[in-house]
């Protein structure tokens, strides 16, 4: 007889359901199927089994020989979702949690999309009601006129729930399973800050300045934001890299750590992660690098050109937009708040505009000479 | 990605890919493969974790490489049977090579 099982949310909270599949086949419920979009989990009466679960989502899905040979079979496969099971009392290789956390990652991104509209939807109905109440002082005569405004706060309040709910999760798996986290420096001499607006710009200039500032006797301790902290010290031989990556996944801070790389700065949330990197050196040996290959290094550098310009466009296109907006409504109506947009969008243009100009000089000129 | 694709994409291979595939005659951590085509190479070929993150990111993305986590959730790599394909279909064309190296170098001489 088949048991149905009901589990909303089921791959937001990943290791917690693989804990209850094996609570279910600890109490004779062995899991047979799921259904994806009524997310119903199937299960038949057996007898009670200790079981490990675990859930990957891959393209390809499929499990690795020496998983097989070490006691793990597959129960579900379900589109890009594959349920494995091992049966075996102690198990000492699991499958990867690259492919769960890289799927999460991308929801909770466009979840934050979202959740930030909504937020700004509430901001706005509460200055409305705001104005309507006290400013205006108007009272609503309908006898439900807060039908409208409950269902915008319900609806907002939800989505933003949900995706606080999707981070907290994906940080959590994170921290569990990929050391994703900056290297923490113990601290003894006097430091200092020094800051430089510009370095996510222009990585390999910022690289070379955090080299010499090393060759000094200046160790970079911490960044937030754009505030570099330095610790006075002996001189020392330090590679530095920076990066701009699209989409980062967690295994990459594991593999460079592994080879003896210092994480030194990580932006957090969005698709594009910065990233310092840091490697001590003796004298006479190779500048250790990340990678030692120059022309994917200048590609890479380009894209990050390519994203940050893309940046100062689609605002210029943006500002364009409400200045001929603005001339129009001025040539018809000649308002005084028309004059003062008008001003406002042109200076901010022209900054915008010399702020495209400046990055694209210093990248094509001095930035791309140093590879 | 089917077989075809795979060997259509990947040969002639570069030297780091062929390297990394050579390394997985047994399952292998990053940090284990460079080690390796450090010694195999007699250390004229060093790959950094960036070019070798890279190159696994792509070989996972096509089905050439599965990936697993040991007990302390260290990633360890194992080629899968289309890496072996591969991998036996660029030796062949690598012993060609040798062939014509060894036929034909004294000629160059």
């Amino acid at each position: 007889m088949t048991i149905n099982k009901w589990r909303p949310l089921w791959s937001y909270r990943i290791d917690e359901t693989e804990q209850w599949l094996a609570e279910m086949a600890q109490g004779g419920l062995q899991l047979t199927n799921i259904q994806r979009f009524s997310r119903v989990f199937q299960f038949e009466k057996e007898l009670p089994a200790e079981t490990t679960y675990q859930i990957q989502y891959d393209k390809s899905a499929q499990l690795p020989k020496t998983l097989q040979n070490n006691g793990w079979q597959e129960v579900v496969k379900a589109k890009r979702w594959q349920i494995v099971k091992n049966e075996q009392s102690s198990v000492s290789l699991f499958p990867s949690r690259d492919g769960v956390i890289k799927r999460n990652r991308f929801h909770m991104y466009i979840w934050s999309i979202f959740a930030f509209i909504g937020t700004w939807q509430l901001l706005m109905l509460f200055a409305l009601l705001i104005t309507s109440f006290f400013i205006a002082g108007e009272r609503q005569t309908t006898p439900f006129w807060w039908m409208g405004p409950l269902v915008i706060v319900l609806f907002n309040t939800s989505v933003i729930s949900l995706t606080i709910f999707q981070y907290r999760q994906v940080k959590r798996l994170e921290n569990k399973y990929f050391k994703t986290s900056v290297d923490q420096v113990k601290v003894v001499g006097r430091t200092f800050k020094k800051w430089k607006r510009t370095w996510t710009y222009f990585p390999k200039m910022t690289e070379q300045w955090l080299m010499n500032m090393a060759e000094q006797g200046n160790r970079l301790v911490k960044v937030k934001g754009f505030f570099f902290t330095f610790e006075e010290g002996p001189k020392e031989r330090a590679s530095y890299v920076c990066e701009l990556r699209w989409r980062v996944a967690p295994s990459y801070f594991e593999m460079h750590k592994e080879a003896g790389w210092q994480l030194k700065f990580k932006s957090s949330g969005g698709f594009w992660t910065c990233i310092i990197w840091a490697r001590s050196y003796e004298e006479g040996e190779k500048v250790p690098r990340l990678s030692y290959d120059a022309v994917e290094e200048k590609r890479q550098s380009f894209r990050a050109y390519l994203m940050n310009s893309t940046v100062f466009i689609l605002l210029l296109a943006l500002i364009s937009m409400n200045l001929w907006l603005n001339i129009t409504k001025y040539e018809i109506d000649g308002g005084a708040v028309q004059k003062t947009m008008i001003l406002i969008f042109t200076l901010s243009g022209l900054v915008f505009a010399w702020l495209l100009i400046k990055i694209t000089y210093t990248y094509f000129i001095k930035e791309r000479k140093l590879y | 990605m089917n077989l075809e694709k795979i060997i259509k994409n990947y040969s002639p291979m570069t030297e780091t890919a062929f390297y990394i595939l050579l390394s997985l005659t047994e399952p292998r951590h990053g940090y284990g493969i460079i080690k390796h085509v450090e010694e195999v190479t007699g250390n004229r070929l060093k790959l950094g974790s960036g070019t070798i993150y890279g190159t696994l990111t792509k070989m996972e993305r096509d089905g050439i490489i599965t990936m697993y986590a040991d007990e302390k959730r260290k990633k360890i790599y194992e080629i899968t049977e289309d890496g072996k394909v591969l991998m036996r279909h660029e030796m062949e064309r690598l012993k060609e090579l040798h062939v014509n190296v060894i036929k034909y170098e004294e000629d160059f001489e």
